[in-house]
């Protein structure tokens, strides 16, 4: 019972969206909409057990004596949105938006931002002419950072040919094996979760 | 590692980034701007959006987060304020959480700036959870997997909402920072023939060239200089010109160090030989 | 400069701190950049789908198909009692069987066929010599990196100098990506500077 309500569920659902995906594209049939909804109800439910996850780990932490102010400030915030959000809604000029544009966006772009300097530390250690491989992975690296700086076409007038040309065909044809190769993965994939192969997300192993 | 290499690791790093600062400061404090040349997927996202009849619609998606905003925001002003100057009507998603609030923001002081009403020529309905389920649900109905917007008026008493499925609108335009342009190729383009145009964060460029080439994205604006191309054809100011020369700054920085960094490699391995 | 525009330059300076390595300011900015973003997510989950697509349709207009919606959501609560954990498998399989089931038309008609057909039809797109030579870099260039991604047999000769020239062709994938990726990571900085400089400080006009 505990396999086999969870193995059928899936088959159902997947066989159903399978077939909808030949269903005419103007028809309306109640059935994609309903499928839709659970769908994405359930992904919901699933966003709000992590939240609820997150704070109850947190507050774990702090009743055990670790880090009790760093814990307590990840709780804060996460409290602190949803009560901005009581105040006065998402409305343009309220809290809550005021909060995430000048304090949470600024702050999570300046994290991501912090990647450059890395970037930069990383190229010196990490891209070195050892063999025939980092040789061209060095030099079409180098040829894209001079030929995409605004000012490389000063340098020579080709660099946007020929990276467009890099990127249409060498580079194209490698992405694209590795698309298709992704492709055909993913479709095994489905395959065994529709048949109920796959059933690690069950904590099967 | 012996000491004396951890102190000399740390002071190399520590001039690295004191090098990356410093390029983009003086790139940012001198005024002078490089002309940018417009390339090959700039020129096809303008030539779309300028041959576009004036008074259609189009949907835009706002798939990025905050932690790449810097790069995405002057991609998105330009691509909108194209839009609303040629008097495109935007029906506006998002399918990340964080992108709906930069969105919201973004579109609402572009369409104020160009003096277009909300909910006639521009609306925003915000996020929906599980990509793939929003852009199926939204080939059936906008207004299904949207039934209310952002701030939480009734889609249906839009005007701008009389379209309500992917044949009324020109095209997607997805500007985004990640993997999601795919699943509007995946799901949007080959179950509804939806047009899917993008804007993406420049690491995310190649990544997409195969679907161009094949014909399933129809062009790919790409980062920073991306925007500043686009800004140049449209004679516009969203912060992408103005950052040109600190980026060729930056740029020769790199170049500088992995020079260095291949000829103290070439040196090293010369000694032990 | 206002304290809006203060208050966000010093949090990215905070953030920034990490530079120099670990320390309180920078932690105390994560953990509360980590708790705004979590609050954030739960604010715009739940009034955009809890309350949009659940609550209004199912108490305010009717629609008692979703009371289906609403039972497997909530199950996905029972991951917090470990007796009744399994349920919650059941919200889990109706979600991975949609996703498997809306795929695998997905992927085989949009990763593999399409890619495959383009592979094809640069040929006939073909007009010139470097057209053709291109097309012949394409085909060439997606062979062998599948070549090297096919891990089935054991390796011929010819598929070893096949699968190292595919190798050669990933890496030009590579070395475009990671020149692309040092522009995207240089453009954020970029940004964040900027604000820093012109918005908080004035000193760029």
């Amino acid at each position: 019972m505990r396999k086999f309500l969870p193995i059928s569920v899936s088959f159902v659902f997947g066989v159903l969206m399978f077939a909808l995906w030949f269903e005419d594209s103007e028809s309306r049939s109640m059935l994609h909409f309903t499928l839709i909804d659970y769908w994405q109800i359930i992904f919901a439910f699933g966003l709000l057990v992590g939240v609820v996850s997150f704070i109850s780990v947190a507050s774990r932490k702090i009743s055990r004596g670790e880090e009790p102010f760093y814990n307590g400030v990840l709780i804060f915030g996460a409290l602190l949105m949803p009560t901005l959000a009581m105040i006065d809604g998402l409305q343009p000029n309220s809290y809550f938006q005021w909060m995430f544009e000048n304090v949470q966006a600024p702050m999570q772009s300046s994290v991501f931002a912090l990647l450059a300097f890395f970037v930069a530390s990383a190229a010196f250690r990490g891209f070195r002419a050892r063999n025939a491989q980092s040789i061209i992975l060095l030099l079409v690296a180098l040829i894209v950072i001079i030929g995409r700086a605004p000012m490389g076409e000063f340098v020579w007038g080709g660099f946007d040919e020929l990276i467009q040309w890099i990127r249409d065909f060498p580079s194209t044809s490698a992405k694209r094996a590795v698309l298709i190769g992704i492709g055909l993965g993913s479709v095994t994939t489905s395959l065994r979760v529709i048949f109920g192969v796959e059933r690690t997300y069950l904590g099967e192993r | 590692m012996s000491d004396t290499q951890t102190r000399r690791a740390q002071k190399t790093r520590r001039l690295i980034f004191s090098g990356v600062f410093l390029s983009i400061t003086i790139g940012l404090l001198l005024p002078f701007q490089p002309e940018v040349t417009p390339s090959v997927g700039t020129k096809s996202m303008f030539s779309f959006i300028e041959n576009i009849k004036p008074g259609s619609t189009i949907l835009i998606s706002f798939d990025h987060e905050s932690a790449s905003f810097p790069e995405m925001k002057p991609l998105a002003i330009a691509v909108v304020s194209h839009l609303l100057k040629r008097d495109v009507k935007i029906i506006a998603i998002s399918l990340f959480p964080e992108g709906a609030g930069l969105g919201a923001s973004l579109l609402r002081r572009l369409g104020e700036e160009n003096k277009k009403t909300y909910g006639t020529d521009f609306v925003f309905l915000g996020f929906k959870p599980e990509p793939r389920a929003t852009i199926l649900g939204m080939g059936k109905s906008f207004s299904f997997v949207f039934p209310f917007d952002f701030y939480g008026t009734k889609t249906s008493d839009l005007p701008i909402m009389s379209a309500d499925r992917y044949s009324d609108v020109v095209g997607v335009i997805t500007i985004a920072d990640g993997s999601y342009p795919s699943h509007w190729i995946e799901y949007g383009a080959a179950k509804y023939e939806l047009i899917v145009l993008s804007a993406l964060a420049a690491s995310m460029v190649t990544s997409y060239d195969p679907y161009v080439t094949s014909g399933q994205l129809h062009s790919i604006l790409g980062g920073l200089r991306g925007a500043a191309e686009y800004e140049s054809l449209l004679n516009v100011d969203g912060g992408g010109s103005r950052a040109m020369l600190a980026q060729t700054a930056a740029h020769i920085f790199i170049v500088l160090i992995l020079i260095v960094g291949n000829i103290s490699y070439l040196r090293s391995r010369k000694k032990k030989v | 400069m206002d304290i809006t525009t203060t208050i966000s330059a010093l949090l990215t300076l905070a953030v920034f701190s990490f530079l120099y390595g670990d320390n309180p300011v920078y932690k105390f900015a994560e953990r509360l950049l980590v708790g705004l973003a979590v609050g954030y997510a739960l604010v715009i989950n739940w009034q955009q789908t809890i309350i949009d697509r659940l609550y209004t349709p199912l108490f305010i207009d009717g629609r008692l198909a979703l009371v289906v919606a609403l039972v497997l959501g909530l199950l996905m609560f029972s991951r917090f009692k470990r007796s009744w954990a399994w349920l919650s498998g059941i919200p889990l399989a109706a979600m991975i069987g949609a996703g498997a089931g809306a795929a695998l038309p997905a992927m085989l008609e949009a990763r593999i066929f399409k890619q495959l057909s383009a592979t094809v039809a640069v040929f006939h797109d073909a007009s010139g010599a470097f057209e053709m030579f291109s097309a012949i870099v394409l085909l060439v260039g997606f062979v062998t990196t599948l070549g090297y991604f096919y891990f089935g047999v054991h390796r011929s000769n010819a598929l070893a100098v096949s699968s190292k020239i595919g190798s050669y062709f990933l890496m030009i994938f590579f070395g475009a990506t990671f020149g692309y990726t040092v522009m995207s990571r240089m453009s954020i900085l970029i940004g964040r500077l900027d604000f820093l400089m012109r918005d908080w400080l004035g000193v760029i006009g």
